[in-house]
């Protein structure tokens, strides 16, 4: 497995123009929100409470879940369509092995960069309070560190679906378009109303982060311990689908 | 060096209705080059993926030294493969590729140069897979199949965009590779080359194996049969039956012929005595080819 783990972080290294866009979507979408804050919320950095401020930047990690999404989609799903898997399968044949360490890899490149675009987007909050004239060590009090640990999740798991439906479509667009829509479908719930947002919410991986981050509406609550077994729920969902289809297929290209 | 025997036993593999391979039974001793031989589409090439694990028998097992690839402690250092040199990312380099590959060997990077150097590209590291000629990357594919230091090899048509030069060093590679006790099987389409390289022949056609056996008594299948041509075809052919000849046309010659069961003495002489007037009388020497296409145009079994 180390082995395997290895020559997968390996093969990431062609990728890391990705990742740096990765990293640096977070802290850049972070600048471009908190300096439009004054339009989109009418009021200025000074009138905003520093959780506001806070919780705006932290949409920048949002940024950079879709880029980790399309960065884990290319990384796994090139693997196919060069065919490169042929080679994978020769020197990995145990497909569990193969899949675990193909995981593994998208999951240390997605928390080193969550882990970077977080000290980037921290960095953009403190200097937003700061501007606004709000203390900028308030960025790790009170409720603002759990949003920005909260949104740090998005990277991670959503890169970890995205890569465990490269595998199963054998495609990068097939992955880019399952993590998307399971980001989109969020965004789309509450137009339903309350009931259906209430219905969805213990199986929706977006409630289960805004509950981690402290900014789950009433209808998507479902505390920190219970939007965090609803993520580790779709990824042992999503491990078992793809490594089940991985196990059973032929090697394909 | 030991290497280790493959054996196929009773392997099938289909693809729906379809059948790719029917109930392949082989096993190819190390100390050896066996040549994989067929037609397009004859199952060779899935064969092959079934024996490195890439591919899943429908039934029947595919095993290397007793045992299937996934049950190898180190199977890249057990067999190396070349199943296609484009299946590399184009954004890669060859170092770069030989980096992950080394990796999964559990072998150094320091491994890495002196197999670049092995097959020529030294010079080329740097260079990305998508700016690698066939030939080049027919090379990165065998220094990767080379990386482990493995006792068998599995290569499917390496010899394709080779330059001639290429085609030696890897003769001559892997003549000394079975030499030094390796297991070699081989797949090409270049039946001179594989008639030069090949010590046994395995034939599939239509997913069916029709001939296991050494390369020189394959090639001797067709080894006496004569070919004579004249402007006067069907006369010939009339007087060399009536003489106790078996006659064939041959492909694309309208005015040849293949006879078996008389000499060139006897051809001549009924020529001759017929009047007819030949412009070719010559005996086959037996080649790979003639024996492939003879075999594979019959469908022949074993």
């Amino acid at each position: 497995m180390k082995t395997a783990l290895l020559s997968e972080l390996l093969k990431l290294r062609i990728f890391m123009p990705l990742a740096l866009i990765a990293v640096g979507a977070g802290p850049a979408v972070a600048v471009i929100i908190c300096a439009t804050l004054p339009v989109t919320q009418n009021s200025g950095l000074a009138d905003l409470s520093a959780e506001n401020i806070v919780s705006a930047s932290a949409l920048g990690l949002d940024a950079c879940a879709v880029a980790t999404i399309v960065l884990a989609s290319v990384a796994v799903g090139s693997e196919f369509s060069t065919g490169q898997i042929t080679q994978s399968l020769w020197l990995t044949p145990r497909r569990r092995t193969l899949f675990g360490a193909k995981l593994g890899s998208v999951g240390i490149i997605s928390i080193g960069i969550t882990i970077v675009a977080l000290a980037g987007t921290s960095v953009v909050a403190a200097i937003a309070l700061a501007i606004g004239g709000h203390d900028p060590f308030a960025v790790v009090a009170g409720n603002s560190i759990r949003t920005l640990f909260g949104s740090a999740l998005m990277p991670v798991f959503y890169g970890l679906v995205a890569a465990c439906a490269a595998m199963v479509f054998r495609s990068t667009g097939g992955a880019i378009m399952t993590a998307l829509t399971l980001v989109l479908v969020a965004g789309i719930t509450p137009w339903f109303g309350d009931r259906v947002a209430e219905a969805l919410a213990p199986v929706s991986p977006s409630a289960a982060i805004h509950s981690v981050a402290g900014l789950a509406s009433h209808v998507e609550e479902l505390g920190a311990l219970g939007g965090t077994v609803t993520l580790v729920c779709w990824i042992v969902a999503a491990s078992v689908i793809a490594v089940t289809l991985f196990a059973r297929r032929d090697g394909g290209s | 060096m030991r290497g280790l025997e493959i054996t196929f036993d009773s392997v099938s593999k289909s693809y729906g209705t379809h059948v790719a391979v029917r109930d392949v039974t082989a096993t190819i001793r190390p100390g050896a080059i066996t040549g994989f031989l067929g037609p397009n589409g004859a199952g060779k090439s899935t064969t092959m993926r079934i024996l490195l694990g890439i591919d899943k028998p429908s039934s029947g097992s595919a095993l290397v030294g007793g045992r299937p690839m996934s049950a190898l402690d180190a199977p890249g250092r057990t067999v190396g493969a070349m199943l296609n040199a484009s299946a590399v990312h184009p954004r890669r380099t060859a170092r770069d590729h030989l980096a992950w590959v080394a990796a999964a060997n559990g072998l150094p990077r320091s491994s890495i140069s002196p197999a670049l150097e092995r097959v020529g590209l030294a010079d080329s590291g740097h260079v990305r897979a998508s700016r690698l000629s066939l030939g080049m990357r027919q090379r990165l594919g065998l220094a990767a199949a080379l990386l482990g230091d493995p006792s068998v090899l599995v290569l499917d048509e390496p010899l394709n965009g080779l330059d001639p030069e290429g085609i030696v060093w890897l003769r001559d590679a892997l003549r000394a590779f079975a030499a030094d006790g390796g297991n070699v099987l081989l797949s090409s389409h270049l039946m001179n080359e594989m008639q030069a390289t090949a010590d046994r022949v395995i034939v599939l056609h239509r997913g069916v194996l029709v001939a296991d056996m050494a390369a020189s008594d394959f090639s001797a299948r067709t080894t006496g049969a004569i070919r004579a041509a004249s402007p006067d075809v069907h006369r010939l052919r009339e007087r060399l039956e009536r003489a106790g000849g078996t006659t064939r046309a041959v492909r694309d010659r309208p005015d040849a012929i293949d006879i078996t069961e008389l000499d060139t003495h006897t051809v001549g002489v009924q020529a001759l005595e017929a009047g007819v007037p030949l412009t070719e009388l010559w005996t086959h020497e037996g080649t790979l080819e003639s024996a492939f296409l003879e075999l594979t145009a019959t469908g022949e079994s074993r």
